[in-house]
């Protein structure tokens, strides 16, 4: 089986520092793949490489047979690729609406309404405050806001960086169970976190990064009990 | 009596500097450059009107007769072109290549397209057969209804032009409101302006929505340009230099990146103005000062509201 996405000896790099030293992965259709590490570990900058906010030094990304490094960044979410950012970055003075049909600003089919009301039946907190500026949202509905607004693409692929970050423990757990939701629905998720614990629990395979390399890998219950893992991540001896 | 009188020819002066101020904030809102050659879009702007009136209107402007109303709105098209050509052109040649240079960059460079500007309409106008010099003022055509008499209600003295100039800027404003709050490519253009990076994942093509505030202002600019052809009754290639500077102080006054503190602070501005010429006595006094007044307002907000009436103290970026 051929995967959607496929990651080779990626290199990216800020001026000359290297943030990410030739990693390669793959997210097969159907799958939730976990990136975990630390902070710097080069998570962030790789998913913002695949949406082509950053251009490469070296390596390939493929996305269902088509090469994304020569995409422009604005023409990669119509291929059916989403990306929820690091840190939400909802549109503070939009409404939360606003924020939700700009997720499907690429789109011109009709069914934009209907996907609208599924995205509020998943966050039904987001239909009762349609009309409130985003900015005034706490993290954790900020945080569905950004998905909701990730899933007006009806992307093939979602890339989400870190939506736990900053949240309680009960709104996380919420999150947590969207994105399995999102899965039963039929979205592939490639997941990055620092909460390594929450991310290989749903992940069929996951990566553990470390100063942009890949350190390890495996499914995410063979990572979950590997003692590398459990030392570095989840604080155990 | 005196102040209604001030009002209204606060409210001209004002709705003009509002036009064009609107111009620096869309642009400022967008790609944070303060795009100083504005004011010679305006200027453009009234050349092209004029242009279109030679070229299509010639018998009338030769006899010294008013054109027909009708000419107005095709003045405002040529007008409109002018200066809507120039400013992609400036986007795309100056600009564009300068996106992730330093910001004194495009500033220095925007003062380059300015100089430049003003120097090709001067040496070159004149130059394009059966067109007349542009070294000096050209006289601006008079047209049917927006030119003539002034009308007096209430013992007030309201010229045409000035119906025109207010109307005007009533008319793009609602038309800006509907824009940037209805359609699908303004609320792309906000989001362009909150977070760029985030539009671009949404799919918007950033380059594409720096081209339409580009476009936004010079049509303002533009039909501003016409309102001061009407007004005063002659174009020049510096007409924009000090309209520039004053929509300038404007924008910033009403609050930078916004559209509506562009129009409240041109409002505002055209107003004390016009109050400072009436009621300042003395030496001080009389329309010799009033740009000493502008300005002076502009080093006042600077130093005490910097983020002027309408604007936001932080950029809420979460």
């Amino acid at each position: 089986m051929s995967a959607m996405l496929e990651v080779k000896d990626l290199v990216v790099s800020y001026g000359k520092i290297k943030a990410v030293k030739g990693i390669s992965f793959t997210v097969g259709e159907g799958e939730v793949v976990s990136l975990i590490g630390t902070n710097g570990a080069g998570k962030t900058t790789t998913l913002r490489t695949i949406s082509g906010l950053l251009r490469p030094v070296s390596g390939s990304i493929t996305f269902n047979g088509q090469d994304l490094t020569k995409v422009q960044a604005h023409d990669i979410v119509a291929l059916g690729l989403a990306h929820s950012p690091e840190g939400r970055r909802i549109f503070p003075k939009l409404s939360v609406e606003e924020n939700l049909m700009l997720g499907a600003f690429s789109r011109k089919d009709k069914s934009i309404r209907s996907d609208l009301q599924a995205a509020f039946e998943l966050f039904p907190i987001l239909e009762e405050r349609r009309a409130q500026p985003a900015g005034t949202f706490s993290g954790g509905e900020q945080q569905m806001l950004a998905m909701g607004r990730a899933m007006m693409s009806r992307p093939k692929l979602l890339m989400l960086d870190e939506p736990s970050m900053g949240l309680s423990p009960l709104m996380m757990k919420r999150i947590m169970t969207t994105v399995s939701t999102l899965q039963e629905q039929g979205t592939t998720i490639l997941l990055v976190e620092q909460n390594a614990q929450a991310a290989l629990k749903r992940a069929t395979k996951g990566y553990v990064l470390e100063v942009g390399k890949i350190v390890l890998s495996g499914t995410g219950k063979e990572l979950l009990e590997s003692d590398d893992v459990r030392k570095a991540y989840l604080g155990e001896d | 009596m005196d102040f209604a009188q001030q009002l209204v020819n606060g409210l001209t002066l004002g709705s003009l500097y509002a036009l064009i101020a609107v111009g620096y904030t869309v642009v400022y809102g967008i790609i944070q450059l303060i795009n100083f050659a504005h004011g010679e879009i305006f200027m453009v702007g009234a050349f092209g009107a004029l242009s279109t009136a030679l070229l299509f209107f010639r018998s009338y402007v030769d006899g010294g007769q008013m054109l027909p109303f009708w000419a107005l709105p095709v003045m405002i098209i040529g007008a409109v072109a002018a200066s809507v050509t120039i400013a992609v052109l400036m986007e795309r040649i100056a600009y564009r290549p300068l996106r992730n240079a330093p910001r004194l960059a495009p500033l220095i460079t925007a003062i380059g397209i300015s100089v430049f500007l003003q120097e090709a309409v001067r040496l070159l106008y004149g130059k394009i057969p059966s067109f007349p010099d542009a070294k000096q003022k050209v006289p601006f055509p008079k047209i049917a209804i927006v030119s003539g008499d002034a009308w007096t209600p209430f013992g007030l003295t309201i010229q045409r032009s000035t119906i025109f100039t207010v109307g005007a800027l009533i008319i793009c404003a609602a038309g800006l409101f509907y824009f940037v709050s209805r359609t699908k490519t303004g609320r792309a253009m906000q989001a362009v302006s909150q977070d760029p990076d985030t539009a671009r994942l949404m799919g918007i093509n950033v380059d594409r929505i720096i081209v339409v505030a580009f476009v936004i202002g010079a049509t303002l600019a533009a039909i501003a340009g016409i309102a001061q052809g009407l007004q005063v009754t002659n174009v020049n290639f510096k007409m924009g230099f000090l309209a520039g500077l004053k929509a300038f102080t404007a924008a910033v006054l009403g609050g930078i990146g916004n559209v509506w503190g562009a129009v409240l602070g041109g409002l505002t501005l055209g107003i004390v103005e016009a109050m400072a010429i009436q009621f300042i006595p003395g030496t001080f006094g009389g329309s010799s000062w009033k740009d000493v007044w502008a300005f002076a307002i502009l080093i006042l907000v600077l130093v005490f509201r910097p983020q002027g009436l309408l604007g936001a103290k932080v950029v809420d970026r979460a």
